[in-house]
Protein backbone atom coordinates (compact mmCIF):
# COMPACT_ATOMS: atom_id res chain seq x y z
CA UNK A 1 0.00 0.00 0.00
CA UNK A 2 1.13 3.54 -0.78
CA UNK A 3 2.58 5.58 2.06
CA UNK A 4 0.66 7.96 4.02
CA UNK A 5 1.59 11.21 5.83
CA UNK A 6 0.20 12.44 8.00
CA UNK A 7 0.96 16.22 7.39
CA UNK A 8 -1.38 16.40 4.60
CA UNK A 9 -5.16 15.74 6.37
CA UNK A 10 -3.54 17.33 9.34
CA UNK A 11 -2.82 20.81 7.21
CA UNK A 12 -6.68 20.67 6.13
CA UNK A 13 -8.09 19.93 9.01
CA UNK A 14 -6.37 22.82 10.65
CA UNK A 15 -7.57 25.25 7.50
CA UNK A 16 -10.85 23.82 8.11
CA UNK A 17 -11.36 24.92 11.47
CA UNK A 18 -9.17 27.99 11.24
CA UNK A 19 -11.50 28.98 8.51
CA UNK A 20 -14.41 28.76 10.54
CA UNK A 21 -13.04 31.24 13.50
CA UNK A 22 -12.76 33.85 11.78
CA UNK A 23 -13.49 37.53 13.74
CA UNK A 24 -12.70 35.42 16.99
CA UNK A 25 -10.58 37.43 18.86
CA UNK A 26 -6.64 37.54 19.57
CA UNK A 27 -5.31 33.52 19.54
CA UNK A 28 -8.35 32.39 18.82
CA UNK A 29 -8.46 32.88 15.32
CA UNK A 30 -4.65 32.16 14.78
CA UNK A 31 -2.94 29.09 16.80
CA UNK A 32 -5.00 25.74 15.62
CA UNK A 33 -5.14 24.48 19.77
CA UNK A 34 -6.98 27.86 20.42
CA UNK A 35 -8.96 28.10 17.34
CA UNK A 36 -10.54 24.22 18.16
CA UNK A 37 -11.88 25.20 21.50
CA UNK A 38 -13.30 28.43 20.25
CA UNK A 39 -14.96 26.72 17.45
CA UNK A 40 -17.00 24.13 19.48
CA UNK A 41 -17.40 26.95 22.15
CA UNK A 42 -18.93 29.06 19.24
CA UNK A 43 -21.04 25.73 18.04
CA UNK A 44 -22.54 25.27 21.64
CA UNK A 45 -23.55 29.08 21.93
CA UNK A 46 -25.22 28.64 18.45
CA UNK A 47 -27.30 25.36 19.52
CA UNK A 48 -28.19 27.39 22.78
CA UNK A 49 -29.26 30.88 20.95
CA UNK A 50 -31.13 29.13 18.48
CA UNK A 51 -33.60 27.99 21.29
CA UNK A 52 -32.69 31.40 23.42
CA UNK A 53 -34.30 33.11 19.83
CA UNK A 54 -37.48 31.96 20.27
CA UNK A 55 -37.67 33.59 23.86
CA UNK A 56 -35.95 36.53 23.26
CA UNK A 57 -38.20 37.33 20.37
CA UNK A 58 -41.76 36.91 22.48
CA UNK A 59 -40.62 39.29 25.30
CA UNK A 60 -39.76 41.78 21.99
CA UNK A 61 -43.38 40.83 20.66
CA UNK A 62 -45.21 41.30 24.45
CA UNK A 63 -43.68 44.35 24.50
CA UNK A 64 -44.73 45.80 21.55
CA UNK A 65 -47.99 44.24 21.87
CA UNK A 66 -47.94 45.68 25.33
CA UNK A 67 -47.59 49.36 24.44
CA UNK A 68 -50.48 49.18 21.13
CA UNK A 69 -52.73 47.43 23.59
CA UNK A 70 -52.28 50.42 26.28
CA UNK A 71 -53.28 52.97 23.65
CA UNK A 72 -56.15 50.87 22.97
CA UNK A 73 -56.89 51.33 26.66
CA UNK A 74 -56.56 47.63 27.85
CA UNK A 75 -53.67 46.08 29.10
CA UNK A 76 -51.49 42.98 27.63
CA UNK A 77 -52.90 40.69 30.46
CA UNK A 78 -56.12 42.04 29.54
CA UNK A 79 -55.84 41.33 26.29
CA UNK A 80 -54.70 37.84 26.10
CA UNK A 81 -57.43 36.86 28.34
CA UNK A 82 -59.83 38.29 26.05
CA UNK A 83 -58.92 36.76 23.29
CA UNK A 84 -58.44 33.37 24.45
CA UNK A 85 -62.15 33.45 26.35
CA UNK A 86 -63.13 35.15 22.10
CA UNK A 87 -61.68 32.11 20.71
CA UNK A 88 -59.17 34.47 18.96
CA UNK A 89 -55.70 32.55 17.67
CA UNK A 90 -53.61 35.01 16.37
CA UNK A 91 -50.27 34.45 17.73
CA UNK A 92 -48.29 37.18 19.60
CA UNK A 93 -45.63 37.18 16.33
CA UNK A 94 -48.90 38.11 14.42
CA UNK A 95 -50.28 40.32 17.27
CA UNK A 96 -47.14 42.89 17.23
CA UNK A 97 -46.84 42.41 13.40
CA UNK A 98 -50.67 43.74 13.42
CA UNK A 99 -49.38 46.18 15.82
CA UNK A 100 -46.81 47.78 13.93
CA UNK A 101 -48.55 47.40 10.08
CA UNK A 102 -51.89 48.12 10.72
CA UNK A 103 -52.94 49.75 13.73
CA UNK A 104 -57.08 50.11 12.96
CA UNK A 105 -57.04 46.03 12.30
CA UNK A 106 -55.01 46.16 16.09
CA UNK A 107 -57.62 48.11 17.49
CA UNK A 108 -60.22 45.79 15.79
CA UNK A 109 -58.73 42.74 17.70
CA UNK A 110 -58.37 44.73 20.98
CA UNK A 111 -61.68 45.43 20.97
CA UNK A 112 -63.08 41.75 20.54
CA UNK A 113 -60.53 40.93 23.48
CA UNK A 114 -62.65 43.66 25.83
CA UNK A 115 -65.72 42.33 24.90
CA UNK A 116 -64.57 39.30 26.50
CA UNK A 117 -61.82 40.25 29.05
CA UNK A 118 -62.97 39.73 32.23
CA UNK A 119 -65.48 37.31 32.07
CA UNK A 120 -64.87 33.79 33.31
CA UNK A 121 -63.58 30.93 30.67
CA UNK B 1 -38.54 32.84 12.32
CA UNK B 2 -38.04 36.13 12.39
CA UNK B 3 -36.81 36.50 9.25
CA UNK B 4 -39.12 38.79 6.69
CA UNK B 5 -39.33 37.65 3.27
CA UNK B 6 -37.99 40.62 1.23
CA UNK B 7 -40.80 41.19 -1.26
CA UNK B 8 -43.27 41.63 2.09
CA UNK B 9 -45.16 45.19 0.77
CA UNK B 10 -46.41 47.37 3.83
CA UNK B 11 -49.80 46.70 4.78
CA UNK B 12 -52.04 48.80 6.34
CA UNK B 13 -53.60 51.39 3.87
CA UNK B 14 -55.66 49.47 1.07
CA UNK B 15 -54.28 46.26 0.22
CA UNK B 16 -56.14 43.11 1.23
CA UNK B 17 -54.05 40.71 3.44
CA UNK B 18 -54.59 37.66 5.44
CA UNK B 19 -53.01 36.05 8.76
CA UNK B 20 -52.85 32.17 8.05
CA UNK B 21 -51.68 28.97 9.94
CA UNK B 22 -49.49 26.56 8.07
CA UNK B 23 -47.20 24.30 9.89
CA UNK B 24 -47.69 25.57 13.66
CA UNK B 25 -47.28 29.40 12.47
CA UNK B 26 -48.88 32.00 11.09
CA UNK B 27 -48.21 34.18 8.44
CA UNK B 28 -49.35 37.56 7.37
CA UNK B 29 -49.46 37.02 3.53
CA UNK B 30 -50.59 39.64 0.49
CA UNK B 31 -51.26 38.49 -3.33
CA UNK B 32 -48.27 38.03 -5.03
CA UNK B 33 -45.85 37.02 -2.06
CA UNK B 34 -43.31 34.67 -1.93
CA UNK B 35 -42.86 33.10 1.39
CA UNK B 36 -41.18 29.84 3.21
CA UNK B 37 -42.91 27.68 5.23
CA UNK B 38 -42.80 23.98 6.58
CA UNK B 39 -42.98 21.29 3.95
CA UNK B 40 -46.30 20.96 2.46
CA UNK B 41 -47.38 18.23 0.15
CA UNK B 42 -47.07 18.49 -3.54
CA UNK B 43 -45.18 19.41 -6.67
CA UNK B 44 -43.68 22.17 -7.95
CA UNK B 45 -46.49 24.38 -9.51
CA UNK B 46 -49.82 22.84 -7.95
CA UNK B 47 -52.13 24.66 -6.31
CA UNK B 48 -52.53 24.48 -2.52
CA UNK B 49 -55.64 25.79 -0.54
CA UNK B 50 -54.55 27.65 3.11
CA UNK B 51 -58.06 27.31 5.09
CA UNK B 52 -56.82 28.42 8.53
CA UNK B 53 -57.44 32.13 8.29
CA UNK B 54 -56.95 33.61 11.24
CA UNK B 55 -58.07 37.21 9.95
CA UNK B 56 -59.00 38.95 6.81
CA UNK B 57 -57.86 42.96 7.20
CA UNK B 58 -56.69 45.56 4.60
CA UNK B 59 -59.57 47.17 2.31
CA UNK B 60 -60.56 49.38 5.65
CA UNK B 61 -62.14 46.30 7.15
CA UNK B 62 -60.93 43.81 9.62
CA UNK B 63 -62.72 40.36 9.96
CA UNK B 64 -61.34 38.21 12.68
CA UNK B 65 -62.24 34.64 13.10
CA UNK B 66 -63.08 32.56 16.19
CA UNK B 67 -60.68 30.90 15.47
CA UNK B 68 -60.46 30.65 11.71
CA UNK B 69 -62.81 32.62 9.44
CA UNK B 70 -65.76 30.47 7.85
CA UNK B 71 -65.17 29.78 4.17
CA UNK B 72 -62.48 32.02 3.82
CA UNK B 73 -59.34 30.56 2.35
CA UNK B 74 -55.69 31.81 0.46
CA UNK B 75 -54.99 30.09 -2.30
CA UNK B 76 -51.84 29.76 -3.38
CA UNK B 77 -49.26 27.53 -5.90
CA UNK B 78 -45.63 25.46 -4.78
CA UNK B 79 -42.96 27.12 -6.38
CA UNK B 80 -40.51 25.13 -4.90
CA UNK B 81 -39.32 22.01 -2.77
CA UNK B 82 -36.34 22.81 -1.21
CA UNK B 83 -34.34 22.55 2.11
CA UNK B 84 -33.52 25.10 4.41
CA UNK B 85 -29.63 25.91 5.10
CA UNK B 86 -27.32 23.48 7.27
CA UNK B 87 -27.42 24.08 10.49
CA UNK B 88 -24.42 21.83 12.74
CA UNK B 89 -26.08 20.46 15.92
CA UNK B 90 -22.89 20.29 18.09
CA UNK B 91 -22.95 19.23 21.74
CA UNK B 92 -20.33 18.93 23.94
CA UNK B 93 -19.63 18.20 27.62
CA UNK B 94 -15.95 19.47 29.08
CA UNK B 95 -14.01 16.89 30.77
CA UNK B 96 -16.63 14.14 30.25
CA UNK B 97 -15.48 12.85 26.66
CA UNK B 98 -18.83 13.74 25.04
CA UNK B 99 -19.21 15.22 21.88
CA UNK B 100 -22.03 14.98 19.05
CA UNK B 101 -21.89 16.69 15.88
CA UNK B 102 -24.47 15.90 13.39
CA UNK B 103 -26.42 18.33 10.48
CA UNK B 104 -29.60 19.14 9.92
CA UNK B 105 -31.70 20.64 6.70
CA UNK B 106 -35.25 21.41 7.31
CA UNK B 107 -37.37 20.33 4.63
CA UNK B 108 -39.55 23.75 3.67
CA UNK B 109 -41.80 24.68 0.75
CA UNK B 110 -42.21 28.16 -0.93
CA UNK B 111 -45.19 29.57 -1.76
CA UNK B 112 -45.86 31.82 -4.15
CA UNK B 113 -49.82 33.49 -2.83
CA UNK B 114 -52.18 34.03 -5.95
CA UNK B 115 -55.53 34.95 -4.12
CA UNK B 116 -57.21 35.74 -0.65
CA UNK B 117 -60.88 34.49 -0.58
CA UNK B 118 -63.06 36.26 1.92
Amino acid sequence: MARVKRGVAAHKRHKKVLAQVKGHRATNNRLYKRAHESMMRSLMYAYRDRRNRKRDFRRLWIVRINAASRLNGITYSRLIEGLRVGNVAIDRKMLADLAVHDAAAFSAVAEVAKQHAGQKA
Amino acid sequence: MSKKTSNQSAAGSDAQYAIVETGGKQYRVQVGDVLSVEKLDGDTGTAVTLDRVLLIGGDGDTKIGTPVLEGASVAATISDQYRGEKIVVFKYKPKKNYRRRTGHRQSLTKLEITGINA
